[in-house]
């Protein structure tokens, strides 16, 4: 019996891929005001791929990007108040990283919330990136499975919806 | 055959033309065509509505997908770059 479930519960694991981990936290979900959930996987990934417009610079840069890409999966909660998220909630996704293979590269903690860079490495190859950034509103988790570049992940920042953030002046 | 004979003989052929003649029975009924012509040109206009239809509605969803990798590069790119400037300001 214990076999059973031992089974049936790798079968559920090995459903989200090696690289995707649970990124839902319920209890924020039903408190957030406005939430955005992209999960696009190999298939769905090499779909989109093939509706990007080479004529386009944006689309172009994207192609290039997720050359190399297995899926992409993001979760983002906003809410009308702040610290509605609790560090447990951090916990919940960051027990997740723990695995050996993820390794927090960054780790940046100030008054305006939390953000974390992990990547997980095989045979020292980086195979997939998470980010996870905790604003006073708002709680993103990001989910890179494959090899990206962050820096040119970051130039992209700006170029289609969300504005680059502009960086402090002292 | 001359003068009146003649004209006797023009006049039968006229009358005979241009006698007034009864319908088929079957003249003012309707026309049916075979059912399995009306069921093919069916299933026939089924299939290009469909396939239209198919072909739109992938469009749609490829749309989405681009949409939605667009999207989730972005939010991606907009927390590298935070957590970037953050570190910016913490090495100075």
């Amino acid at each position: 019996m214990k076999l059973l479930l031992a089974a049936a519960l790798a079968g559920c694991l090995s459903g989200l891929g090696a690289q995707q981990f649970p990124m839902q936290i319920d209890r924020l979900a039903g408190q957030a005001s406005d939430k955005i959930d992209v999960s696009l996987s190999g298939p769905l990934l090499q779909f989109a791929a093939k509706f990007l417009d080479d004529n386009d610079p944006d689309d172009a840069k994207v192609r290039k990007l997720i050359v190399g890409l297995e899926g992409i999966y993001v979760k983002c909660y906003s809410f009308k108040n702040a610290n509605v998220w609790t560090q447990a909630d951090l916990e919940t996704i960051r027990h997740h990283l723990r695995a050996p293979e993820w390794s927090r590269i960054v780790n940046v903690t100030g008054d305006d919330g939390t953000s974390e860079i992990y990547v997980r490495l095989v045979e020292k190859k980086p195979t997939g990136v998470a980010i996870l950034c905790a604003e006073p509103k708002e709680l993103t988790i990001v989910n890179i499975a494959g090899s990206i570049d962050l820096a040119s992940l970051s130039e992209l920042g700006g170029h289609f919806n969300i504005p680059k953030i502009p960086e402090k002046k002292e | 055959m001359d003068g009146p004979d003649k004209m006797d003989w023009l006049e039968e052929e006229l009358k005979r033309a241009l006698a007034r003649e009864m319908p088929p029975r079957d003249f003012a009924a309707p026309r049916r065509r075979p059912a399995w012509r009306a069921w093919a040109a069916a299933a026939a206009a089924l299939v290009v509505v469909s396939a239209g239809a198919g072909a739109g509605y992938r469009q749609y969803e490829g749309r989405e997908a681009r949409r939605d990798l667009k999207l989730a590069l972005d939010i991606a790119a907009a927390k590298t770059s935070r957590i970037q400037n953050q570190l910016r300001e913490f090495s100075k």
